[in-house]
């Protein structure tokens, strides 16, 4: 279902009407995404309006050139890529790939943190020390996104794509080994 | 649940999400985008204007045939380069190109087309001004009727040197980013193709 909803072509609808049908559905994983971008809370909330507003304007020129999904994760990325880039300018670090990092950051502050919020934030710490690349194929295979449609979306070669996702694996399942063995 | 699962599960779980901004802030959102472009353009536009208009004003006011030539080449350069700047400084817009195209490809997109303006800046952005400027720093040596002053052949040969020197390091400057955006270039390259 949700696959028929991705292939819909809203060329029918009124720009208004298609962007809130789109924002309806991704309107959770264009913040997560903004999360994965952004480290400041201050700025998250600036990004996703960003993103929504270049999503609204862009619906005056979709005309179903892919799906609805890659569209909208397109525009996503691309807006946090640029604003990533605009406060990289002002506050410099140094990015890794996914084959440098072994293991999930421990997050000191746990005590009153739920299982759940815990495993997020170490997510979240990792993501945003990721290359660009590396953290878009991270942040798409997060929203369960299959190869295909995350190198829809990138813009990777398929090899570059399952060599990403196996490594993103690994350090998941390493990430619950070492939860298990505690 | 395997941990792939509960890492999905956890990652979407999420009760933070905020409600989706309505559609007149977003149109808002638009126009201060919009006007804040016009705006910038707009500065741009009066920054080379008030430049042709100092070059003019000057040239009206000093009655020497050689440094009203001069102007009205540098003016007129100054034009071309503003002209230039502004058709081939317009950067894809998010809107506009960022659905259409994969990350990487609206990213290269964008890289190489700052990489060509940088690259031939040379063309369209110093050699307008090199006429008017040869014609102006020039004149002490090529115009007989033109007053000497207190110049010693020394301040006549610091002027030109120093425009050169600016000209060179606007060159050289512009080369280099241009090289680095070629290596941001490569490094996209050898994501799609590995």
């Amino acid at each position: 279902m949700a696959q028929d909803k991705n292939r819909l072509k809203p060329t029918s609808l009124s720009q208004d009407d298609a962007y809130h049908l789109a924002a309806k559905e991704y309107g959770g994983a264009i913040e997560r995404l903004a999360r994965g971008y952004e480290a400041d809370q201050s700025q998250v909330q600036d990004l996703v309006q960003d993103i929504h507003t270049a999503l609204w304007r862009s619906f005056e020129y979709f005309e179903g050139q892919c799906s609805v999904r890659s569209w909208v994760y397109r525009i996503g990325h691309n807006v946090a890529v640029s604003h990533i880039k605009a406060s990289r300018r002002a506050k410099p670090g140094v990015l890794v790939g996914l084959e440098t990092i072994t293991e999930l950051p421990s997050i000191d502050d746990q005590s009153k943190a739920t299982e759940e919020s815990q495993l997020r934030s170490r997510l979240l710490a990792t993501i945003h020390r990721l290359k660009p690349a590396d953290r878009q194929v991270m942040l798409l295979y997060l929203e369960e996104l299959t190869a295909e449609e995350i190198g829809d979306v990138t813009g990777l070669s398929a090899g570059a794509v399952s060599t990403r996702i196996h490594r993103v694996k690994v350090l998941l399942a390493e990430a619950f080994t070492k939860e298990g063995d505690k | 649940m395997t941990p792939e699962e509960a890492t999905l599960n956890s990652w979407k779980d999420d009760s933070a999400i905020a409600s989706l901004p309505p559609i007149t802030e977003l149109r808002e959102r638009s126009a201060r985008f919009t006007r804040e472009i016009r705006r910038r353009n707009f500065l741009e536009y009066v920054g080379g204007g008030l430049a042709i208009l100092v070059i003019a004003v000057v040239a009206w006011l000093v009655p020497i045939d050689s440094l009203r030539i001069g102007a009205a080449l540098l003016a007129g350069g100054v034009g071309i380069a503003l002209w230039q700047l502004r058709s081939r400084g317009t950067p894809l817009s998010p809107p506009l190109n960022s659905g259409q195209l994969p990350i990487l490809d609206y990213q290269r997109q964008e890289l190489v087309r700052q990489k060509d303006v940088l690259r031939s800046s040379t063309i369209w952005y110093l050699l307008p001004l090199i006429p008017g400027l040869f014609v102006l720093l020039g004149m002490p040596f090529i115009d007989p009727n033109w007053p000497k002053g207190d110049d010693t052949l020394l301040d006549q040969l610091v002027r030109p040197a120093f425009v050169i020197v600016v000209l060179v390091a606007v060159y050289r400057f512009n080369k280099k980013a241009a090289r680095k955006l070629q290596s941001e270039i490569d490094e996209i390259d050898a994501l799609r193709y590995s």
